[in-house]
Protein backbone atom coordinates (compact mmCIF):
# COMPACT_ATOMS: atom_id res chain seq x y z
CA UNK A 1 0.00 0.00 0.00
CA UNK A 2 3.04 2.24 -0.28
CA UNK A 3 1.93 3.37 -3.68
CA UNK A 4 3.05 6.90 -4.56
CA UNK A 5 0.13 9.35 -4.46
CA UNK A 6 -0.81 10.74 -7.87
CA UNK A 7 0.18 14.46 -8.02
CA UNK A 8 -0.38 15.08 -11.73
CA UNK A 9 -3.13 17.64 -11.05
CA UNK A 10 -0.83 19.67 -8.77
CA UNK A 11 2.00 19.55 -11.32
CA UNK A 12 -0.37 20.70 -14.02
CA UNK A 13 -1.39 23.70 -11.99
CA UNK A 14 2.25 24.65 -11.24
CA UNK A 15 3.31 24.26 -14.88
CA UNK A 16 0.26 26.15 -16.05
CA UNK A 17 1.01 29.02 -13.67
CA UNK A 18 4.66 29.21 -14.73
CA UNK A 19 3.68 29.28 -18.42
CA UNK A 20 1.11 31.99 -17.69
CA UNK A 21 3.61 34.18 -15.83
CA UNK A 22 6.26 33.82 -18.54
CA UNK A 23 3.71 34.54 -21.25
CA UNK A 24 2.39 37.59 -19.43
CA UNK A 25 5.91 38.91 -18.86
CA UNK A 26 6.84 38.52 -22.56
CA UNK A 27 3.63 40.09 -23.80
CA UNK A 28 4.02 42.92 -21.32
CA UNK A 29 7.53 43.78 -22.48
CA UNK A 30 6.21 44.07 -26.03
CA UNK A 31 3.09 46.07 -25.19
CA UNK A 32 4.29 48.51 -22.52
CA UNK A 33 6.30 51.36 -24.04
CA UNK A 34 9.95 51.56 -22.95
CA UNK A 35 9.70 55.19 -21.90
CA UNK A 36 6.69 54.66 -19.63
CA UNK A 37 7.74 55.10 -16.04
CA UNK A 38 8.37 57.36 -13.13
CA UNK A 39 9.85 60.65 -14.32
CA UNK A 40 10.17 62.46 -11.00
CA UNK A 41 7.09 61.67 -8.98
CA UNK A 42 5.08 58.48 -8.78
CA UNK A 43 1.94 60.50 -8.11
CA UNK A 44 2.07 63.08 -10.87
CA UNK A 45 4.90 62.19 -13.24
CA UNK A 46 4.34 58.53 -14.10
CA UNK A 47 3.96 58.77 -17.85
CA UNK A 48 5.25 57.94 -21.31
CA UNK A 49 7.94 60.44 -22.23
CA UNK A 50 6.99 60.30 -25.92
CA UNK A 51 3.60 61.81 -25.07
CA UNK A 52 5.28 65.22 -24.80
CA UNK A 53 6.70 64.79 -28.31
CA UNK A 54 3.27 63.75 -29.56
CA UNK A 55 1.83 66.97 -28.14
CA UNK A 56 4.65 69.00 -29.70
CA UNK A 57 4.08 67.40 -33.11
CA UNK A 58 0.81 69.32 -33.24
CA UNK A 59 1.43 72.32 -35.50
CA UNK A 60 0.08 75.73 -34.51
CA UNK A 61 -2.96 76.52 -36.64
CA UNK A 62 -3.06 80.15 -35.55
CA UNK A 63 0.03 82.32 -35.81
CA UNK A 64 0.42 85.96 -34.89
CA UNK A 65 -0.60 89.18 -36.62
CA UNK A 66 3.04 89.63 -37.65
CA UNK A 67 2.82 86.47 -39.78
CA UNK A 68 0.23 88.18 -42.03
CA UNK A 69 2.49 91.18 -42.62
CA UNK A 70 4.68 89.77 -45.41
CA UNK A 71 1.78 89.42 -47.86
CA UNK A 72 -0.87 91.80 -46.48
CA UNK A 73 1.37 94.75 -45.66
CA UNK A 74 -1.20 97.44 -46.43
CA UNK A 75 -3.83 96.03 -44.06
CA UNK A 76 -1.21 95.26 -41.43
CA UNK A 77 0.15 98.82 -41.44
CA UNK A 78 -3.37 100.20 -41.12
CA UNK A 79 -4.20 97.89 -38.26
CA UNK A 80 -1.08 98.23 -36.05
CA UNK A 81 -1.44 102.01 -35.90
CA UNK A 82 -5.17 102.02 -35.22
CA UNK A 83 -7.51 101.59 -32.29
CA UNK A 84 -8.04 98.02 -33.46
CA UNK A 85 -4.38 97.04 -33.00
CA UNK A 86 -5.17 94.55 -30.22
CA UNK A 87 -7.46 92.49 -32.46
CA UNK A 88 -6.25 89.26 -34.01
CA UNK A 89 -6.43 89.10 -37.82
CA UNK A 90 -7.38 85.44 -37.58
CA UNK A 91 -10.47 86.14 -35.52
CA UNK A 92 -12.34 87.65 -38.49
CA UNK A 93 -10.42 85.98 -41.33
CA UNK A 94 -9.97 82.43 -40.01
CA UNK A 95 -6.83 80.56 -38.95
CA UNK A 96 -3.52 80.99 -40.73
CA UNK A 97 -3.20 77.26 -41.43
CA UNK A 98 -6.52 77.03 -43.31
CA UNK A 99 -5.46 79.84 -45.62
CA UNK A 100 -1.81 78.98 -46.26
CA UNK A 101 -1.84 75.18 -46.18
CA UNK A 102 -4.69 74.91 -48.68
CA UNK A 103 -2.27 76.19 -51.35
CA UNK A 104 -4.56 78.94 -52.54
CA UNK A 105 -7.85 77.05 -52.35
CA UNK A 106 -9.07 78.85 -49.23
CA UNK A 107 -8.51 82.60 -49.34
CA UNK A 108 -9.25 83.39 -45.71
CA UNK A 109 -12.75 84.21 -44.64
CA UNK A 110 -13.59 87.62 -46.01
CA UNK A 111 -16.79 88.85 -44.40
CA UNK A 112 -19.03 90.18 -47.15
CA UNK A 113 -19.70 93.83 -46.33
CA UNK A 114 -22.49 94.16 -48.93
CA UNK A 115 -25.29 92.84 -46.79
CA UNK A 116 -23.99 94.40 -43.60
CA UNK A 117 -24.89 91.25 -41.69
CA UNK A 118 -21.35 89.89 -41.38
CA UNK A 119 -19.89 93.25 -40.46
CA UNK A 120 -22.50 93.77 -37.80
CA UNK A 121 -22.12 90.24 -36.40
CA UNK A 122 -18.37 90.75 -36.00
CA UNK A 123 -18.49 94.34 -34.69
CA UNK A 124 -21.32 93.73 -32.27
CA UNK A 125 -19.40 91.07 -30.40
CA UNK A 126 -17.65 93.92 -28.60
CA UNK A 127 -19.48 97.15 -29.49
CA UNK A 128 -22.85 96.15 -28.10
CA UNK A 129 -24.64 97.81 -25.22
CA UNK A 130 -26.53 94.55 -24.55
CA UNK A 131 -23.35 92.83 -23.39
CA UNK A 132 -23.56 94.87 -20.20
CA UNK A 133 -20.18 94.09 -18.60
CA UNK A 134 -19.50 95.96 -15.36
CA UNK A 135 -22.55 98.28 -15.53
CA UNK A 136 -21.43 100.38 -12.56
CA UNK A 137 -17.94 100.88 -13.90
CA UNK A 138 -18.13 101.54 -17.64
CA UNK A 139 -14.62 102.98 -17.73
CA UNK A 140 -13.01 99.53 -17.53
CA UNK A 141 -12.95 99.20 -21.29
CA UNK A 142 -13.36 102.43 -23.20
CA UNK A 143 -15.22 101.93 -26.45
CA UNK A 144 -18.35 103.02 -28.30
CA UNK A 145 -21.48 100.92 -28.18
CA UNK A 146 -24.34 100.08 -30.48
CA UNK A 147 -26.91 101.66 -30.55
CA UNK A 148 -25.79 104.55 -28.29
CA UNK A 149 -23.10 105.67 -30.72
CA UNK A 150 -25.50 105.78 -33.69
CA UNK A 151 -28.04 107.80 -31.69
CA UNK A 152 -25.39 110.24 -30.55
CA UNK A 153 -24.19 110.76 -34.13
CA UNK A 154 -27.79 111.18 -35.38
CA UNK A 155 -27.56 108.17 -37.68
CA UNK A 156 -30.27 105.60 -38.41
CA UNK A 157 -29.88 102.36 -36.45
CA UNK A 158 -30.07 100.35 -39.67
CA UNK A 159 -26.73 101.73 -40.85
CA UNK A 160 -23.81 99.33 -41.08
CA UNK A 161 -20.60 100.14 -39.16
CA UNK A 162 -18.46 100.13 -42.31
CA UNK A 163 -20.48 102.92 -43.90
CA UNK A 164 -18.41 105.37 -41.84
CA UNK A 165 -15.56 103.27 -40.47
CA UNK A 166 -12.77 101.36 -42.13
CA UNK A 167 -12.80 98.13 -40.14
CA UNK A 168 -9.01 97.76 -39.99
CA UNK A 169 -8.45 101.34 -38.84
CA UNK A 170 -11.79 102.66 -37.57
CA UNK A 171 -10.80 106.33 -37.27
CA UNK A 172 -8.83 106.70 -40.52
CA UNK A 173 -11.64 108.09 -42.69
CA UNK A 174 -13.16 110.00 -39.78
CA UNK A 175 -9.89 111.84 -39.23
CA UNK A 176 -9.51 112.48 -42.97
CA UNK A 177 -13.03 113.92 -43.13
CA UNK A 178 -12.39 116.08 -40.07
CA UNK A 179 -9.22 117.46 -41.64
CA UNK A 180 -11.01 118.07 -44.94
CA UNK A 181 -13.85 120.02 -43.31
CA UNK A 182 -11.44 121.96 -41.12
CA UNK A 183 -9.59 122.93 -44.31
CA UNK A 184 -12.87 124.07 -45.91
CA UNK A 185 -13.68 126.24 -42.91
CA UNK A 186 -10.28 127.89 -43.11
CA UNK A 187 -10.74 128.54 -46.83
CA UNK A 188 -14.16 130.10 -46.16
CA UNK A 189 -12.70 132.37 -43.48
CA UNK A 190 -9.86 133.30 -45.81
CA UNK A 191 -12.37 134.20 -48.58
CA UNK A 192 -14.37 136.40 -46.22
CA UNK A 193 -11.34 138.33 -45.19
CA UNK B 1 1.61 71.30 -42.30
CA UNK B 2 1.56 67.62 -43.20
CA UNK B 3 5.06 67.69 -44.66
CA UNK B 4 6.48 69.38 -41.58
CA UNK B 5 4.69 67.00 -39.30
CA UNK B 6 5.85 63.92 -41.24
CA UNK B 7 9.42 65.16 -41.15
CA UNK B 8 9.17 65.82 -37.43
CA UNK B 9 7.74 62.37 -36.73
CA UNK B 10 10.55 60.93 -38.83
CA UNK B 11 13.05 62.62 -36.51
CA UNK B 12 11.25 61.12 -33.56
CA UNK B 13 11.47 57.59 -34.95
CA UNK B 14 15.21 57.89 -35.51
CA UNK B 15 15.85 58.38 -31.81
CA UNK B 16 13.12 58.87 -29.24
CA UNK B 17 15.22 59.78 -26.20
CA UNK B 18 16.37 63.36 -25.92
CA UNK B 19 14.12 64.54 -28.72
CA UNK B 20 12.70 67.10 -26.29
CA UNK B 21 15.65 69.34 -26.97
CA UNK B 22 15.45 69.43 -30.73
CA UNK B 23 14.48 72.52 -32.58
CA UNK B 24 10.75 72.46 -33.12
CA UNK B 25 9.49 72.99 -36.68
CA UNK B 26 7.64 76.24 -37.33
CA UNK B 27 5.37 76.88 -40.33
CA UNK B 28 7.00 80.32 -40.84
CA UNK B 29 9.43 82.45 -38.89
CA UNK B 30 7.51 84.90 -36.73
CA UNK B 31 8.79 87.12 -33.90
CA UNK B 32 8.69 85.47 -30.48
CA UNK B 33 5.80 86.34 -28.21
CA UNK B 34 7.37 84.63 -25.21
CA UNK B 35 10.93 85.98 -25.01
CA UNK B 36 12.17 83.27 -22.63
CA UNK B 37 12.09 80.53 -25.24
CA UNK B 38 14.79 80.64 -27.86
CA UNK B 39 14.03 78.33 -30.73
CA UNK B 40 17.62 77.40 -31.46
CA UNK B 41 18.68 76.56 -27.93
CA UNK B 42 18.10 73.63 -25.64
CA UNK B 43 14.93 73.91 -23.63
CA UNK B 44 15.20 73.32 -19.91
CA UNK B 45 11.71 72.62 -18.55
CA UNK B 46 12.84 73.11 -14.94
CA UNK B 47 13.87 76.71 -15.66
CA UNK B 48 10.36 77.88 -16.51
CA UNK B 49 7.29 78.49 -14.41
CA UNK B 50 4.30 79.46 -16.48
CA UNK B 51 1.29 81.25 -15.09
CA UNK B 52 -2.04 82.09 -16.68
CA UNK B 53 -3.85 85.17 -15.41
CA UNK B 54 -7.45 86.10 -16.13
CA UNK B 55 -8.53 89.66 -15.39
CA UNK B 56 -12.27 89.56 -14.76
CA UNK B 57 -12.56 93.37 -14.90
CA UNK B 58 -11.27 93.42 -18.44
CA UNK B 59 -13.33 90.60 -19.96
CA UNK B 60 -16.14 91.95 -22.15
CA UNK B 61 -17.59 88.58 -23.15
CA UNK B 62 -16.84 88.86 -26.87
CA UNK B 63 -15.96 85.16 -27.13
CA UNK B 64 -12.90 85.64 -29.38
CA UNK B 65 -10.94 83.28 -27.15
CA UNK B 66 -13.52 80.51 -27.51
CA UNK B 67 -13.57 80.88 -31.30
CA UNK B 68 -9.76 80.81 -31.50
CA UNK B 69 -9.63 77.75 -29.29
CA UNK B 70 -12.24 75.84 -31.27
CA UNK B 71 -10.39 76.55 -34.51
CA UNK B 72 -6.92 75.80 -33.15
CA UNK B 73 -7.91 72.31 -31.98
CA UNK B 74 -10.94 71.68 -34.23
CA UNK B 75 -12.97 70.82 -31.14
CA UNK B 76 -16.26 69.05 -31.98
CA UNK B 77 -19.49 71.03 -31.65
CA UNK B 78 -20.94 70.98 -28.18
CA UNK B 79 -17.61 70.40 -26.44
CA UNK B 80 -15.45 73.15 -25.01
CA UNK B 81 -11.83 73.36 -23.95
CA UNK B 82 -12.47 76.89 -22.76
CA UNK B 83 -15.65 78.87 -22.27
CA UNK B 84 -16.85 82.17 -20.81
CA UNK B 85 -19.54 82.37 -18.12
CA UNK B 86 -21.79 85.37 -17.52
CA UNK B 87 -22.47 86.24 -13.90
CA UNK B 88 -25.35 88.50 -12.94
CA UNK B 89 -25.71 89.42 -9.27
CA UNK B 90 -29.02 90.91 -8.15
CA UNK B 91 -29.40 93.49 -5.40
CA UNK B 92 -30.62 90.78 -3.01
CA UNK B 93 -27.48 88.71 -3.59
CA UNK B 94 -28.99 86.13 -5.96
CA UNK B 95 -26.47 84.88 -8.51
CA UNK B 96 -27.45 84.04 -12.09
CA UNK B 97 -24.90 82.21 -14.25
CA UNK B 98 -25.22 81.21 -17.89
CA UNK B 99 -22.99 80.42 -20.83
CA UNK B 100 -24.99 79.92 -24.04
CA UNK B 101 -22.93 77.79 -26.47
CA UNK B 102 -19.86 78.41 -24.29
CA UNK B 103 -19.83 82.03 -25.56
CA UNK B 104 -18.83 80.87 -29.05
CA UNK B 105 -21.29 83.42 -30.47
CA UNK B 106 -20.54 86.00 -27.78
CA UNK B 107 -23.34 87.49 -25.74
CA UNK B 108 -25.54 89.33 -28.26
CA UNK B 109 -28.70 89.14 -26.12
CA UNK B 110 -29.00 90.52 -22.58
CA UNK B 111 -30.39 88.13 -19.98
CA UNK B 112 -33.76 89.40 -18.75
CA UNK B 113 -34.11 89.29 -14.98
CA UNK B 114 -36.92 91.07 -13.13
CA UNK B 115 -34.76 92.07 -10.18
CA UNK B 116 -32.39 95.05 -10.21
CA UNK B 117 -28.84 93.99 -11.06
CA UNK B 118 -25.99 94.98 -8.75
CA UNK B 119 -23.10 93.67 -10.80
CA UNK B 120 -22.54 91.86 -14.09
CA UNK B 121 -19.28 90.37 -15.28
CA UNK B 122 -17.75 87.57 -17.31
CA UNK B 123 -15.54 84.74 -16.10
CA UNK B 124 -13.46 82.84 -18.66
CA UNK B 125 -12.87 79.23 -17.64
CA UNK B 126 -10.10 76.89 -18.75
CA UNK B 127 -7.76 74.26 -17.33
CA UNK B 128 -6.41 75.32 -13.93
CA UNK B 129 -3.12 73.39 -14.36
CA UNK B 130 -3.07 72.41 -10.69
CA UNK B 131 0.15 71.85 -8.76
CA UNK B 132 -1.55 68.81 -7.27
CA UNK B 133 -3.95 67.68 -9.99
CA UNK B 134 -6.66 65.26 -8.89
CA UNK B 135 -7.20 64.14 -12.49
CA UNK B 136 -3.64 62.78 -12.61
CA UNK B 137 -4.00 60.96 -9.30
CA UNK B 138 -7.00 58.95 -10.46
CA UNK B 139 -5.78 57.91 -13.93
CA UNK B 140 -5.39 54.11 -13.85
CA UNK B 141 -3.09 53.85 -16.89
CA UNK B 142 -0.75 56.82 -16.49
CA UNK B 143 -2.27 58.59 -19.49
CA UNK B 144 -2.36 62.02 -17.85
CA UNK B 145 0.61 63.60 -16.14
CA UNK B 146 2.39 66.74 -15.06
CA UNK B 147 5.39 67.88 -17.09
CA UNK B 148 8.50 69.37 -15.48
CA UNK B 149 7.42 72.85 -16.54
CA UNK B 150 4.07 72.44 -14.81
CA UNK B 151 1.66 71.60 -17.62
CA UNK B 152 -0.90 68.84 -17.09
CA UNK B 153 -1.10 66.96 -20.38
CA UNK B 154 -2.88 63.90 -21.77
CA UNK B 155 -1.27 60.97 -23.55
CA UNK B 156 -3.92 60.36 -26.20
CA UNK B 157 -2.40 57.04 -27.21
CA UNK B 158 -2.55 55.57 -23.70
CA UNK B 159 -5.91 56.98 -22.65
CA UNK B 160 -8.61 54.29 -22.52
CA UNK B 161 -11.48 56.74 -22.12
CA UNK B 162 -12.63 55.52 -18.71
CA UNK B 163 -13.48 59.14 -17.75
CA UNK B 164 -12.31 58.87 -14.14
CA UNK B 165 -10.44 62.12 -14.68
CA UNK B 166 -13.56 63.80 -16.04
CA UNK B 167 -15.26 63.05 -12.73
CA UNK B 168 -12.24 63.94 -10.62
CA UNK B 169 -11.67 67.43 -12.03
CA UNK B 170 -13.23 69.93 -9.61
CA UNK B 171 -13.41 72.56 -12.35
CA UNK B 172 -15.17 70.47 -14.99
CA UNK B 173 -12.68 71.26 -17.74
CA UNK B 174 -12.27 67.68 -18.97
CA UNK B 175 -14.51 65.86 -21.42
CA UNK B 176 -14.46 62.72 -23.54
CA UNK B 177 -13.67 63.80 -27.10
CA UNK B 178 -16.55 62.75 -29.35
CA UNK B 179 -14.41 61.55 -32.25
CA UNK B 180 -11.22 60.32 -30.57
CA UNK B 181 -13.04 58.70 -27.64
CA UNK B 182 -10.31 59.78 -25.23
CA UNK B 183 -10.22 62.38 -22.52
CA UNK B 184 -9.38 65.90 -23.69
CA UNK B 185 -8.91 69.29 -22.10
CA UNK B 186 -7.23 72.66 -22.42
CA UNK B 187 -3.40 72.34 -22.58
CA UNK B 188 -2.60 76.06 -22.36
CA UNK B 189 -1.45 75.47 -25.96
CA UNK B 190 1.69 73.58 -24.94
CA UNK B 191 2.69 73.13 -28.61
CA UNK B 192 2.53 76.91 -29.13
CA UNK B 193 4.25 77.88 -25.89
CA UNK B 194 7.21 75.64 -26.62
CA UNK B 195 7.55 77.40 -29.98
CA UNK B 196 7.61 80.80 -28.28
CA UNK B 197 4.02 81.73 -29.15
CA UNK B 198 1.27 82.76 -26.74
CA UNK B 199 -1.70 80.41 -26.29
CA UNK B 200 -4.28 80.89 -29.05
CA UNK B 201 -6.87 82.41 -26.69
CA UNK B 202 -4.39 84.92 -25.23
CA UNK B 203 -3.34 85.90 -28.76
CA UNK B 204 -6.99 86.46 -29.74
CA UNK B 205 -8.10 88.41 -26.64
CA UNK B 206 -8.66 92.04 -27.70
CA UNK B 207 -8.74 93.56 -24.20
CA UNK B 208 -5.87 91.77 -22.48
CA UNK B 209 -8.17 89.95 -20.09
CA UNK B 210 -6.16 86.79 -20.59
CA UNK B 211 -2.46 87.02 -19.79
CA UNK B 212 0.20 84.36 -20.01
CA UNK B 213 3.86 84.41 -19.10
CA UNK B 214 6.87 83.03 -17.32
CA UNK B 215 7.24 83.85 -13.62
CA UNK B 216 11.01 83.33 -13.76
CA UNK B 217 11.23 86.18 -16.28
CA UNK B 218 11.28 89.25 -14.01
CA UNK B 219 10.11 91.61 -16.76
CA UNK B 220 7.09 89.61 -17.87
CA UNK B 221 3.67 91.12 -17.28
CA UNK B 222 2.51 88.23 -15.09
CA UNK B 223 5.57 88.48 -12.83
CA UNK B 224 4.95 92.19 -12.39
CA UNK B 225 1.29 91.61 -11.52
CA UNK B 226 2.05 88.82 -9.06
CA UNK B 227 4.54 91.09 -7.28
CA UNK B 228 2.09 94.03 -7.18
CA UNK B 229 -0.80 94.56 -4.75
CA UNK B 230 -3.50 93.54 -7.26
CA UNK B 231 -6.10 91.21 -5.73
CA UNK B 232 -5.54 87.65 -6.94
CA UNK B 233 -7.60 84.53 -6.36
CA UNK B 234 -7.98 80.94 -7.45
CA UNK B 235 -11.10 78.87 -7.97
CA UNK B 236 -12.11 76.43 -5.20
CA UNK B 237 -9.01 76.88 -3.00
CA UNK B 238 -10.44 74.41 -0.46
CA UNK B 239 -10.00 71.52 -2.90
CA UNK B 240 -6.26 71.64 -2.22
CA UNK B 241 -5.36 71.41 -5.88
CA UNK B 242 -3.27 74.62 -5.89
CA UNK B 243 -4.25 75.93 -9.32
CA UNK B 244 -1.66 77.68 -11.44
CA UNK B 245 -4.46 79.63 -13.16
CA UNK B 246 -5.00 82.84 -11.18
CA UNK B 247 -7.91 85.27 -11.42
CA UNK B 248 -7.43 89.00 -11.02
CA UNK B 249 -10.25 90.83 -9.20
CA UNK B 250 -12.09 87.59 -8.49
CA UNK B 251 -15.52 87.93 -6.86
CA UNK B 252 -16.49 85.60 -4.05
CA UNK B 253 -19.63 84.52 -5.95
CA UNK B 254 -17.57 82.83 -8.66
CA UNK B 255 -17.29 79.05 -8.37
Amino acid sequence: MSEKPNRTHAKRIVVGLVVLVVLAATVRTFLVPKDLGNHGSLFYKFYRKGAIDDELARMPRHLTNASCESCHTWEYELQVNSKHRSLSCEFCHGPWADHVNSEGKVIGYLPNPKGGEAIRALCLRCHNRAIHARPKNPEVIKTVFYPDHLKKQNVKETHSCDQCHLVHAPLKYIKQADEFFAGLEKEKEGARE
Amino acid sequence: MNKGRRKFLGYLLKGAAGSLYWVLPMPVKVPLQLPGILRDEKYDPEAHEYVFLVDINRCIGCGSCCVADKREYQVPDGQYRTWVERYLIAEGGEVYVDSPKGALKGYPEPREIDKPIRDAFFVPKLCNMCEEPSCVQVCPVGATFKTDDGFVLIDYKRCIGCSYCVQACPYGVRFIHKERRTADKCTWCYHRVRRGLLPACVNACPTGARKFGDLRDENSEVAQILKSSEPLGVLKPDMGTKPRLKYLHLRQEVI
